[in-house]
């Protein structure tokens, strides 16, 4: 390589993970030349997003790569449909059938409740809100999917969930979630889909995957 | 109608397209199963409380404790 500045170096925009960066190591001890790969800066990468444009009744990452430990799935937004709130639910490598468990605890005022789904066809993931809700408000979900790649055991996730959908301390005015979940199979996930339980997230909903990486 | 969003995650490609008849019915179908899920979850204090409310003599309110206790105590 030539000799040139790093400002006229062209732009990497995005890392694969195995991109070498130049350090000093020890710099105030005996300083000493070292190279890092830059999967080693970064636990979580984002591996792909999608903010919705117009409404849609589910989003499905498909073609996820087998190259991360978990996948951590967030989404922020609401649903659509005349509905004060709505589950989400978790599908994965597009089996519909009765293959899914999960446990959930809520909390909506001073009211908790645990509820289980045992033989069902989809996770319960958690809760957004619908279009009763007032203007504005929306809802937050996430999913930790662990060791997705492996074809040892049943796949597990645990979920939360927050979901804000009327005035302040109303009856009903949120709803706060903890669950788990599980699919009997031992494949690995290549495919993970977000279903709307009210039929739409909403325009402006944000859907993330990101991808904990094992290394 | 529907859309369903698929972001593939190797290539980047975004494919958005209407839902299926057959996707329409398996939404219908998850819907239903999850009604019936959630309806089936009430308060199991609740239910006690309401069950010896409604209880009119002493027999009904062991029947009422016999049923609703477990439940109540997180042992079903």
């Amino acid at each position: 390589m030539a000799d040139s500045k790093v400002a006229d170096l062209t732009a990497v925009t995005t890392l694969d993970g195995d991109e070498l960066l130049y350090i000093v190591d020890s710099p105030s001890g005996t300083p000493a030349d070292r190279k890092v790969t830059a999967k080693v800066l970064s636990g979580i990468r984002l591996i792909d997003e999608q903010e919705l444009g117009s409404s849609a009744a589910t989003i499905t990452f498909s073609s996820i790569p087998a190259t991360y430990r978990h996948l951590r799935v967030m989404i922020a937004g609401r649903q659509v449909e005349a509905v004060a709130f709505d589950y989400v639910g978790i599908r994965f490598n597009g089996d519909t059938a009765a293959n899914y468990n999960w446990q959930t605890d809520y909390s909506s005022n001073a009211t908790g409740t645990a509820a289980p789904g045992a033989g069902a066809s989809v996770i319960l993931a958690g809760y957004l809100p619908g279009s009763s809700a007032p203007a504005g408000f929306a809802g937050a979900l996430s999913a930790d999917i662990y060791d997705y790649r492996s074809t040892t055991f049943h796949k597990l996730v645990t979920t939360q969930s927050a979901s804000f959908q009327a005035a302040a301390a109303a009856a009903s005015w949120a709803h706060a979630l903890n669950g788990a979940g599980s699919w009997e199979n031992t494949a690995a996930i290549t495919s993970v889909a977000l279903n709307a339980g009210a039929g739409n997230f909403a325009t402006g909903t944000v859907a993330s995957l990101y991808g904990l990486v094992a290394e | 109608m529907s859309d369903v969003v698929i972001v593939n995650c190797s290539t980047g490609e975004v494919e958005v397209r209407p839902m299926t008849d057959a996707e329409i019915a398996q939404q219908e179908a998850d819907r239903a199963e999850m009604s019936a899920l959630i309806a089936a979850q009430t308060d199991p204090i609740a239910d006690l409380l309401t069950a010896v409310d409604e209880a009119t003599s002493i027999r009904g309110i062991k029947d009422a404790l016999r049923a609703h206790l477990p439940r109540a105590f997180g042992r079903q």
